[in-house]
């Protein structure tokens, strides 16, 4: 089940196949939005649309060279054979799927790819807007919450970021429950930026 | 990106008024925290 998820499902919906694990939970989760993470905002102005295009143009042409020499310099083969494969794979299929019936690779596989390319950077652009500089490296001050939106509902509460991040294994029906208890850290933290009756990501954008 | 800091502001939750006394001064604080954050280490 989970190959034919991986390899025949996801490549419909633009996931290359192998590479969100690799790229969320080996790199993203550890480094936590931190320099070393390969799509990390620090650097960024994050309410520049100029920087905001700098940010994803670098993720759709490095996105790929980024993470696996991430994890190349840590040793990690295991984990940076798997992107490779997964992602190159998914090239020669394109590329050979090109001369059979360009114009349906293109719809079918190529502009699906680039499109949630651009989303997931969105998302994680959103996500990790709003940081404290003496703080980084805190959860609580290095990602907003979606609370109170449609958003939770369509995408399992992925709108609870902090809780996202410091609980990532957790079940999506648990994380309300468990941002509840949190209550008085977000106090604390300021402005972990609890949003409301919106759909966040989509006001910046 | 579009930097309507005032409807960002109107839409942050202020947990039991503790987080930010004004509207004025959460969009500082927002303001604050979108910059570039350069790395020393």
């Amino acid at each position: 089940m989970y190959n034919y998820t991986i390899w025949f499902v996801c490549p419909f919906f633009g996931h290359t196949p192998e590479t969100y694990f690799v790229h969320h939970m080996a790199m993203h989760h550890v480094e936590n939005n931190q320099e070393d993470d390969a799509s990390s905002t620090l650097k960024y102005k994050r309410d520049s649309l100029l920087d905001f295009l700098k940010y994803v143009g670098r993720f759709l042409v490095m996105g790929f060279v980024d993470t696996f020499m991430y994890l190349f310099s840590r040793k990690r083969k295991k984990l940076y054979m798997r992107l490779t494969y997964g992602e190159i794979s998914f090239y020669l299929f394109c590329i050979a799927m090109s001369f059979v019936n360009f114009h349906a690779t293109l719809f079918i596989f190529i502009i699906p790819f680039v499109f949630a390319r651009i989303v997931m950077m969105l998302g994680n652009w959103a996500q990790h807007s709003f940081i404290d500089k003496d703080n980084t490296e805190d959860n609580f001050t290095s990602a907003i919450n979606c609370i109170n939106t449609k958003y939770n509902e369509m995408c399992w509460n992925d709108g609870y970021h902090t809780v996202h991040h410091l609980r990532p294994g957790m079940h999506y029906t648990e994380i309300p429950g468990e941002f509840l208890k949190m209550k008085d850290q977000f106090i604390q933290k300021r402005l972990s930026f609890l949003m409301a009756y919106i759909t966040c990501m989509f006001l910046y954008g | 990106m579009t930097k309507n800091y005032d409807k960002l502001a109107d839409n942050l939750v202020n947990i039991d008024n503790k987080i930010f006394s004004s509207k004025e001064e959460a969009i500082e604080l927002m303001k604050e925290r979108i910059k570039k954050i350069k790395m020393t280490a």
